[in-house]
């Protein structure tokens, strides 16, 4: 991985840690509040394929687990699974549709959610799967996939083009 | 997948959920931790200051229409409560002049009888006011009309309930008139030059008529009775030949802010 491209990546999730701990924490609607790095690991997923959304999950997972300070690797779990299984959907799909690609936001954002509530009951940590939990996991699915139709064209500059595209091997 | 991935991904799931188990009960945080969270502060200060800016800013245009709303209604209440003051001003105000018209109603052994000004002619602003009192309350044409501090006009029109005022300051509105203290008499009449002024006029030269003397009628012609005052002379004008000088006047009453007055009933009564 270049310099230019892990420095990207740094600015990043520097940026979606920060707006997500003060922008989007006043946005918060039946306690949902939109999730920047999960909308960044599934368009990765979506424009790069399985393998590079799972890694990038896993660290942007990992440094947003270390960043809140509790249940470290929960979301480094998670996110990891989430961007391997959008990834799944990579050939199937025209990237170029920001529709598409939105609602896959939406659907992966559900399953980001009851994967990590599922995690919680395991651990036995929780027991978050009731009627709150689906609220809140409905609204926070359209909250994603308003801020993935705002990231689309940024995003699929950075990950096609610019500079965190991925170099095809020769 | 071969095996040694497969082997790695096992070893960073047990890491993980290793790593969930130490970190989900309350503990001390940890230095890199700390260096995290100062590293992230700055920027996370700025945002939430800006990001509150915005908020107050946001709430301020949802909350546009219903300020505006109370804003109106308030505007509206200032307005009731204005207006309402004005009223109990004019009613103060009223109540002095009405007092002092009835303490001359009272204590004059002329025979009076109040009457608001309703209008002023159209034509002529100075020269001519209605009155709410007409022929039904009493009223003759030629009667006197006064203030507490004066002498006003007379009557000139009679309706069945209104009546016509010419002032003094109308050139038609002459008056038999005379000095108080020398009691030289005169016709007293307006300059008719918008000044409001009035003059005693076809005075002899040598009238004992100076200035500062008061002006009041005469009761000549016993339409108005005698004795009423009028003005005060405020400067002579001597004619060209020099044989014949005027005096002019000053009304006491200022005859553009008349609001209520008196109408004196004649000595005799004359026929139109």
């Amino acid at each position: 991985m270049r310099t230019k491209e892990i420095l990207t990546w740094l600015v990043l999730v520097y940026t979606g840690l920060v707006l997500q701990s003060t922008v989007f924490s006043t946005l918060t609607i039946f306690g949902a509040k939109p999730d920047f790095l999960l909308v960044m690991v599934v368009l990765v997923g979506i424009l790069q394929g399985h393998q590079s959304a799972a890694r990038k999950g896993f660290v942007i997972g990992l440094l947003e687990d270390v960043f809140v300070g509790r249940l470290i690797g929960s979301n480094a779990l998670v996110k990891a699974i989430v961007g391997f299984l959008t990834g799944q959907v990579e050939k199937e799909i025209i990237k170029e549709n920001v529709l598409i690609s939105i609602f896959m936001v939406w659907v992966f954002s559900v399953i980001h959610n009851l994967l990590y509530g599922l995690l919680l009951v395991i651990l036995g940590l929780g027991s978050t799967l009731g009627l709150d939990f689906l609220r809140t996991l409905f609204t926070f699915a359209f909250f994603n996939a308003f801020l993935a139709l705002i990231l689309f064209p940024f995003l699929y500059y950075l990950l096609i083009k610019g500079p965190l595209r991925v170099k095809s091997k020769p | 997948m071969n095996n040694r991935n497969k082997i790695f991904i096992f070893f960073l799931l047990i890491i993980c959920i290793l790593g969930i188990r130490y970190s989900s009960e309350d503990r001390e945080i940890t230095q890199l931790e700390k260096i995290i969270a100062e590293f992230f502060r700055p920027a996370q200060q700025f945002a939430m200051e800006n990001t509150r800016k915005i908020i107050v800013f946001m709430e301020g245009v949802s909350s546009y229409p219903a300020v505006r709303e109370e804003n109106e209604r308030l505007q509206e209440q200032l307005d009731k409560y204005q207006m309402e003051l004005q009223r109990e001003k004019e009613f103060y105000f009223e109540n002095i002049r009405l007092r002092k018209l009835l303490e001359m109603e009272m204590t004059s052994t002329l025979s009076l009888q109040a009457a608001d000004v309703i209008g002023r002619s159209i034509k002529s602003w100075d020269d001519v006011l209605i009155i709410n009192k007409g022929e039904e309350d009493g009223v003759d044409l030629y009667d006197g009309v006064m203030t507490y501090r004066g002498l006003v006009g007379k009557v000139f029109y009679v309706g069945p309930h209104t009546a016509q005022v010419r002032l003094l300051n109308n050139r038609l509105g002459s008056v038999p008139a005379m000095t108080e203290q020398t009691r030289f008499p005169g016709v007293i009449e307006g300059i008719g030059d918008g000044s409001g002024l009035l003059q005693l006029t076809y005075l002899p030269y040598d009238a004992p008529v100076e200035v500062n003397q008061t002006i009041i009628t005469s009761g000549l012609g016993e339409l108005i009775p005698k004795g009423i005052r009028i003005g005060y002379v405020s400067s002579i004008q001597y004619n060209e030949d020099g044989l014949i000088k005027k005096a002019i006047v000053t009304p006491f009453e200022d005859f553009n802010r008349l609001e209520e007055v008196l109408i004196i009933e004649q000595i005799h009564e004359v026929s139109p």
